[in-house]
């Protein structure tokens, strides 16, 4: 009853869809939890193959309390998300390891069909759809080997034809079936990695974290405006002496974005799709707002997700210039406010620079020129500084740095001088794919620099990389010559690495464009993009046909299916070996005018052919001798008996023709 | 694996199988059944149930993460298990399930039943379960076209007369997903005999033929020499003893005899020990009995069986032992 007839196999294929998911989940889980996970797995392996008895109940049970405890000191109470995933994978391993039942096993099979879906709430590229795709079929495998005898390779058939069957009703079911908002508000899970933060503090970095992991991709609806693209994602108004902050009361006061009164010439369309973040800041190119459920604008023209989302999402986006209306003086004063006043040397080369310039603009450019004269050199890997007065170290002392730092000591400069200054942060460029129009931009990208409010002019852009390192400027770091290879040599391995070679170049575009397009129509397909589809098939008058043809076409093809399998099979009752061949030489004989009569056996038969037609006579008595050794004999059908039996039937047929 | 034996009020348990016969409308009250539309039973299993209940949570999780793929994953497994139902369903029908026979068996033996299975599809992982306060199974992994006899060991091991109770036959074909199911109610009885406990003495064996004082039957026959007879002319000449003629010079003829073993009587009362032993040693002595031949009678308190002999009188003689419920 419950004999379970593959235990060694069913241990294996749970122990190798656990492995999986455990790789899945090593960068979102603390290293401890995982190397208690992997013990597991590897201790059940072991057990598996050695055939050694799987522990007892007493050991499995306080073992278990301990991984419990430990997990919670690891993985901590604050992510709700990764601690359930947490827990279902633990206890499914643990379960593992004691099953001994069916029932055990049913139970984590089960259980495993969650925690297959749960590797999408962090992940949802191409491969990892492949993978868990797979790892679902061998976990349907699992459940038929629990029911039959048969191994693994059938079961795994099996499964796989099944889901193959089910797979296009599922897709159907996504497309038509209306798709429901969400019940409550689940936590997101929170993602670890992240290029930006709320803080800039460039100097106690020693170097600079480059990873090649996509953050956004742009597509422009018409021409691509020209570059440099700066995508802001968040502006510090707050120096508290070492790093810029984003203060409470411009977080507040901005809420609510303002009627666009720039003109409207300089607009700019375009559509982002975000990777899913743990953050709710957005990206947008100058001042932004979009008209996207979900997405809001605020005053300084940035964008923000509504609600928290694990997933990827997608935005239309249109830019105008900066806001060019006079600042108030409450906000002159908010963006010129500099408390600490440390760095003495800054201030002082800040009021020489005032003194020697007569306008805002004059300030900047010789502030600009000041950076080139004094051959500030960009870096990813400046040496770190501490203290009070950094922003001396670096001006004057290092003047070496990436765009943290000439951000923040430019911001600083400006603000000394009077100017209503702020620092952003975001993206600067991205790598063009020209055939879709297609922006790529990656972690690797993340910028700061300053924005700074000239009279007369408005907000205006200052970026002192721009000098330092004009090549920054256009396209992508992956793009750029000079810094290549410093670059290069700070990136995780990755394709990006292997650009150089323009197969790979190319085979990384091309595979780039296909995320992009399962990102856009896969990920992408919300309950906006349903109703458009939905309307353009049937008409916006016609909606209430869905659910109708959503039934309909669901119960035809279950129907259909059903009539399939009880069809009366014709030939299925399989004939015995050599019956096929004897076949085709009687209805081959019939065409020679034979008379076939019922009464003979075939030997008697195939004796009367052979009498009959004598040209033919001596492969028709071999291939009696053929027929009665495997039919009464007992001799084997193997597959030369079976190549001779056609040779003979091929000879048979060809000599009548040869004959003619 | 221990088997729980589930003690539930008896109310409860007669509620339940009224209503299953008033559902069942007595269509299962057969020795043979095909399964077709009218007696296939459909519904997810277990294991289905669970199933259901994760492809329910990975649906709530798909819509609130608003996430396509989770939603597919729910809805792969919503139409999975009705493929299943309705591979589970043209997997069973077709299926005939026949009873062949019944083997009583001597406590603590088990009897068994034995039962021909056909399908005109190949049939896969059906099993019979007798469901009795304790269940029995049997599988068996693919039916075809030929027929195939499997057997049932029935739950009993004490003495007794058991009324065949309901067969559930079932099929979790494919992936144990879904059970397909039917029932068989059979229209038969089954014995559990008294075990065997050795008599030694034959003091209990009473005699029953009252005219013979040796109890012994004597009857003309072949086999054993009793004595020499005057020869009358009609005799023939092939039994003359030509010894005594030689002797004697008188004509005298072998006769010979066939022993008969006395006709026997069992009686309850004669012997020892608490009613299971005495029927354990009666049951002993029908068996021997009948074993060499002895014509017997037997003897229970509410009830007499006539002297007889053979296969069908022990049999007889047996069910009568089995089913006694008188006591010392």
């Amino acid at each position: 009853m419950n004999i379970i007839k593959n235990e060694k196999v069913i241990n294996f294929s749970l122990c190798f869809i656990y492995a999986c998911l455990i790789i899945f989940f090593i960068a979102h889980l603390p290293i401890v939890f995982i190397s208690v996970l992997t013990i597991l797995c590897v201790w059940n392996f072991y057990i598996t193959t050695t055939n050694k008895s799987k522990p007892n109940a007493w050991l499995a049970n306080i073992l278990a309390g301990a991984a419990l405890g430990l997990m919670i000191y690891s993985v901590g109470m604050s992510d709700t998300v990764i601690l359930f995933v947490a827990m279902l994978l633990l206890s499914s391993i643990f379960k593992l390891l004691q099953a001994k039942t069916k029932k055990h096993y049913h139970i984590i099979t089960t259980l495993t069909f969650f925690s297959l879906s749960a590797v999408y709430l962090f992940n949802q590229s191409i491969v990892t759809t492949l993978v868990v795709s797979g790892l679902y079929i061998l976990n349907f495998a699992v459940l038929g080997l629990l029911e039959s005898k048969h191994n693994l390779k059938v079961t795994s058939k099996q499964s796989g034809k099944l889901l193959l069957l089910a797979l296009p009703l599922a897709i159907f079911l996504l497309l038509f079936l209306p798709k429901m908002p969400a019940f409550w508000q689940l936590p997101g899970p929170k993602l670890a990695k992240t290029g930006l933060s709320e803080q800039v503090d460039p100097f106690d970095i020693a170097k600079l974290s480059n990873s090649d992991e996509l953050v956004f991709r742009a597509t422009f609806n018409k021409q691509s405006p020209s570059s440099p693209y700066y995508w802001r994602a968040i502006v510090h108004d707050e120096f508290n002496g070492n790093a810029w902050l984003t203060s409470d009361f411009l977080k507040y006061n901005n809420l609510h974005a303002q009627e666009l009164n720039a003109d409207y010439e300089t607009k700019v369309e375009y559509s982002v799709i975000a990777e899913p973040a743990t953050q709710k800041w957005l990206y947008g190119l100058s001042f932004s707002t979009s008209n996207t459920d979900g997405v809001q604008g605020n005053a300084l023209g940035l964008l923000r997700k509504k609600k928290y989302q694990a997933k990827n999402l997608q935005y239309n986006v249109s830019s105008v210039a900066l806001n060019q209306t006079p600042l108030s003086p409450r906000k002159t004063k908010q963006y010129t406010l500099l408390t600490s006043k440390n760095n003495s040397k800054t201030l002082t080369l800040s009021e020489n620079l005032k003194q020697q310039t007569k306008s805002d603009r004059e300030f900047y450019n010789a502030l600009l020129q000041y950076f080139v004269d004094k051959k500030f050199t960009y870096t990813l890997t400046p040496s770190p500084m501490s203290g009070d007065d950094t922003i001396d170290q670096f001006i004057f002392d290092n003047q070496r740095g990436f765009c943290g730092h000439y951000a923040s000591a430019a911001a600083y400069i400006f603000r000394s001088a009077g100017i209503p200054a702020r620092v952003v942060s975001g993206y600067l460029g991205g790598e063009l794919n020209q055939s879709n129009n297609t922006l790529t931009v990656r972690q690797y990208d993340a910028h700061a620099w300053v924005e700074v409010y000239l009279e007369s002019e408005g907000w205006q852009i200052f970026d002192a990389t721009a000098v330092v390192a004009p090549e920054r400027l256009n396209g992508s770091l992956s793009q750029n010559e000079e810094l290549n290879d410093e670059f290069k040599s700070n990136l995780d391995f990755g394709l990006v690495s292997l650009s150089n070679f323009a197969a790979i170049n190319w085979l990384r575009l091309e595979l780039e464009n296909l995320d992009y397009q399962w990102a856009s129509w896969v990920l992408g397909f919300d309950d906006e993009k349903q109703s458009d589809f939905l309307k353009s098939i049937f008409g916006s008058k016609n909606i209430w046909l869905v659910p109708l043809i959503v039934l309909l076409t669901a119960g035809f093809c279950f129907i259909g299916y059903f009539v399939y399998l009880n069809w009366p099979k014709q030939g299925s009752a399989k004939l015995a070996p050599m019956v096929k061949e004897y076949y085709q030489i009687v209805s081959w004989a019939e065409k020679q005018k034979l008379n076939i009569s019922e009464n003979l056996t075939p030997s008697q038969q195939l004796q009367y052919f052979a009498v009959h037609l004598p040209q033919v006579a001596q492969s028709i008595n071999e291939f009696s001798k053929l027929f009665n050794q495997v039919r009464y004999e007992k001799k084997p059908f193997t597959k030369e008996r079976k190549t001779h039996a056609k040779d003979l039937i091929k000879l048979i047929k060809t000599s009548k023709q040869r004959k003619l | 694996m221990p088997k729980k034996t589930l003690k539930r009020p008896t109310l409860f348990k007669s509620f339940k199988r009224a209503i299953f016969n008033k559902l069942l409308k007595n269509k299962h009250l057969k020795n043979s059944i095909t399964l077709e539309h009218k007696t296939i039973y459909v519904l997810p299993s277990s294991l289905g149930w669970y199933f259901v209940i994760v492809a329910i949570l990975n649906f709530i999780m798909g819509i609130n993460y608003q996430n396509n793929l989770i939603l597919i994953m729910a809805y792969l497994m919503f139409v999975v298990i009705i493929i299943s139902v309705l591979m589970g369903y043209s997997n069973a029908k077709g299926l005939t399930v026949t009873f062949k026979s019944v083997f009583p068996s001597f406590s603590p033996q088990k009897p068994s039943s034995q039962f021909i299975l056909q399908s005109p599809t190949i049939c896969q992982s059906v099993s019979l379960t007798y469901q009795g306060e304790l269940q029995t199974q049997v599988h068996s992994d693919e039916v075809n076209n030929k027929p195939q006899t499997i057997t049932l060991n029935l739950p009993y091991s004490h003495r007794g007369q058991y009324a065949f109770e309901r067969i559930k036959i079932a099929s979790n074909y494919p992936f144990g997903l879904v059970t397909v199911w039917s029932y068989i109610q059979l229209q038969s009885e089954t014995f559990v005999y008294p075990s065997l406990e050795k008599v030694l003495s034959d003091e209990h064996v009473s005699a029953l033929d009252e005219q013979s004082d040796s109890g012994i039957a004597k009857e003309a026959g072949s086999e054993e020499f009793e004595s020499l007879i005057p020869h009358l002319p009609e005799m023939g000449l092939q039994r003359i003893s030509w010894k005594h003629y030689a002797k004697t010079q008188q004509l005298l003829v072998k006769e010979f005899v066939d022993f008969k073993t006395a006709n026997a009587l069992f009686d309850f009362k004669l012997m020892h020990g608490d009613t299971e032993q005495r029927l354990s040693q009666l049951c002993f002595l029908v068996c021997e009995a009948t074993e060499q031949n002895t014509p017997f009678m037997l003897k229970l308190p509410n009830k007499t069986l006539n002297t007889n002999t053979g296969q069908h009188h022990k049999q007889q003689c047996l069910e009568l032992l089995s089913a006694f419920n008188g006591a010392v």
